[in-house]
């Protein structure tokens, strides 16, 4: 039963996917070239598309929240197999993202001739693995999908007195109340958040993978939860 | 505001009349198929089960029989028993009106035979 | 299948759009519901197919609920104003979606027939129509459902009166083609009458009515004459409602009525007239 909404989630991800890596190839793969052509107007990129991907990737979880519930109600599917096909669908994108960009990596460092995305996670965690890296890459993107997918969720669900005040106190809570804690208590709170970053993400390429795939599920959770009883009445 | 005189007619009743009416002029001929249920609940936006409850009742009124697996046709003989019927209802239908109406307007039997006379041969002059 | 809604009631944050509404749904057949705007006609269909939840009650198929069931929501379709599929599929894009969603339980051919009747073409996209076309592009789709409820919620908006004569032939059309619970809201109670085996009237958030098509001819008799002739026999009888012309009066009486005085004409009130006689305001009586 399954089936119907995960195509339709899948399809339209690969759509948007295909317009990003054009735009990808034509200004990492192809601009800089012209840039080698013409002394006057040097390509001077970091080489870094990985990061567009992330972002690319969060944003597909924010956008598909919407449509994925009304596409699914309107092929009578019920709430757990929607949020399901959204979260399988994430996956596969992430799938198919990280393994374009592992793909990509080389050619990028090839033309650019910096180091590059995989060469910095080899040197973060100590491994020299392309299947590692590729594991690495594909539980990042599904982190950051299945986080957008949970952050659209909540805010669809709020009405809006509640959406302006999550959204002021969040970053508030981030960006002023945190950096106060960590002053008045003379960096040991900064110091314990410090450390468990460290632990779940640096640590080795193991915790991390664990902390990607734990967030990821968390987010799926409570996303249905928050969806479960959720209208889907407008457009 | 009703200003219509006469209770309408219900629906499966004027499909029949309909039909009677389409068998009588001779549109569906004797030993002919009828349009299906489908057709003409189509055509005239019509549900299937008022235009069956319709068509059986000239199945009762021995207008029209049922082949298996073909359909409805009109029986031998049917436009004289519509003919006939109508004669039977003719009086029921139009002089028992015309009475009515005549009574309030203190019609007599002998103004009502003149009115009559006149109608007729006016018809016949045009 | 036993389509049942058991003490329904939805509160919004000011209104009670339903308000303990049981209604059982089974009998194949053209169901007419019928109310006045903001009755509740749309909540009680959204609530049915799971789009919303409701506040109190249960809506069960077969004694079983439905809200999160893909096997039970899969044997139901409801085409309503809103859009919900995304604004760039294309027609023929939306008819492979519905066949691989609801499998034996829908129709390509039949969708692309009633498609190819209102001249939609098959490669156009949802967004870029107009509001009678998009319309027309979810009628389409919900004709050629097979499912055992198929619901529509204001099917003929935007829609001309060809169109609209079109889409009720082809209603009759795809019901005959497999029977069907299929209902219908309307404001348009004049141009689908003549389809509809039976009347559901809500009002209020509550089932006011819910009669067959003979008994929704019989629930009513408009007897109009002289105002006294027409009080004296008013006053033996329950009386729905009472519009006066002058010295004439016409009173909507319920049950059949039969009186011999002469000066009293008496008829049947057809389901417009009725529907606008006892969901009238006191504010519309001008």
């Amino acid at each position: 039963m399954i089936a119907a909404p995960l195509s339709r989630n899948i399809k339209t991800g690969l759509k948007t996917a295909g317009v990003y890596y054009s735009i990808i190839i034509a200004v990492f793969f192809i601009l800089p070239f012209f840039g080698r052509l013409l002394p006057f107007f040097s390509f001077n990129s970091n080489g870094g598309f990985e990061a567009c991907t992330m972002v690319f990737m969060f944003i597909m979880g924010l956008v598909s929240v919407k449509s994925n519930l009304k596409t699914g109600i309107a092929l009578s599917r019920g709430r757990t197999t929607i949020v399901l096909a959204s979260a399988l669908s994430l996956v596969a994108m992430s799938l198919v993202t990280s393994v374009a960009d592992a793909l990509l990596n080389p050619l990028a460092h090839l033309i650019h001739n910096q180091i590059d995305a995989m060469g910095l996670v080899f040197e973060l965690y100590g491994v020299e693995s392309f299947w590692v890296y590729l594991a690495w890459r594909f539980l990042l993107y599904t982190f950051l999908s299945c986080g957008g997918f949970f952050l659209a969720s909540l805010n669809y669900r709020m009405n809006k007195p509640l959406r302006w005040a999550f959204w002021i106190a969040v970053p508030s809570l981030l960006f002023i109340v945190l950096p106060i804690v960590a002053v008045a208590d003379q960096g040991e709170f900064a110091y314990w958040l410090g450390m468990a970053f460290y632990n779940c993400f640096a640590k080795s390429v193991g915790n991390c993978c664990i902390s990607f795939t734990v967030l990821s599920i968390a987010a799926i959770a409570l996303s249905y939860l928050i969806l479960r009883k959720a209208p889907i009445d407008r457009e | 505001m009703e200003i219509s005189n006469d209770i309408q007619m219900p629906i499966f009743m004027q499909v029949s009349e309909k039909l009677t009416d389409a068998i009588f002029t001779g549109a569906f001929a004797e030993e002919t198929q009828i349009p299906s249920t489908t057709e003409i609940s189509m055509t005239y936006k019509i549900n299937p089960a008022t235009v069956l409850k319709g068509m059986n009742l000239l199945v009762d009124q021995g207008l029209i029989y049922k082949r298996r697996g073909v359909g409805m046709f009109v029986k031998q003989g049917a436009r004289e028993r519509i003919k006939t019927m109508r004669n039977e209802d003719f009086s029921e239908k139009f002089i028992k009106p015309l009475l009515d109406e005549a009574k309030k307007l203190d019609l007599s039997a002998e103004d009502l035979h003149k009115l009559i006379d006149k109608e007729m041969s006016d018809e016949a002059r045009a | 299948m036993k389509l049942e809604l058991k003490g329904l009631t939805k509160r919004f944050k000011d209104v009670t759009a339903l308000d303990n509404v049981d209604l059982c749904l089974e009998k194949p057949g053209i169901y007419g519901l019928l109310g006045r705007n903001g009755a509740g006609k749309t909540t009680m269909l959204n609530i049915i197919t799971a789009r919303i939840s409701a506040s109190e009650g249960t809506v069960t198929l077969d004694g079983e609920p439905v809200f999160d069931s893909d096997s039970k929501l899969g044997c139901m379709h409801l085409m309503s104003e809103v859009n919900y599929l995304d604004t760039d599929l294309r027609f023929k894009e939306a008819v492979a979606y519905a066949k691989q969603s609801y499998g034996d339980k829908f129709d390509s051919d039949s969708a692309m027939r009633y498609a190819h009747a209102f001249k939609l073409e098959g490669s156009k996209k949802l967004g870029k129509l107009s509001t009678g076309y998009k319309s027309i592009y979810k009628c389409c789709l919900a004709l050629a459902m097979d499912t055992e409820f198929v619901f529509f919620d204001e099917p003929v908006l935007g829609l001309d009166a060809n169109h609209r004569d079109l889409f009720y032939r082809l209603l009759l059309d795809s019901y005959q083609r497999k029977e069907k619970v299929v209902v219908i809201s309307t404001h348009l109670i004049e141009e689908a009458a003549s389809m509809l085996e039976h009347f559901i009237i809500i009002a209020s958030g509550r089932i006011l009515m819910n009669l067959d098509s003979e008994q929704m001819s019989s629930y009513a008799t408009a007897v109009s004459g002289p105002r006294d002739a027409v009080e004296d026999l008013a006053t033996r009888h329950s009386v729905i409602s009472r519009v006066s012309l002058g010295g004439l009066e016409t009173a909507y009486i319920k049950g059949i009525v039969e009186t011999d005085d002469p000066k009293l004409s008496v008829c049947a009130v057809d389901p417009q007239r009725l529907f606008i006689e006892l969901t009238r305001n006191e504010e519309e009586r001008v």
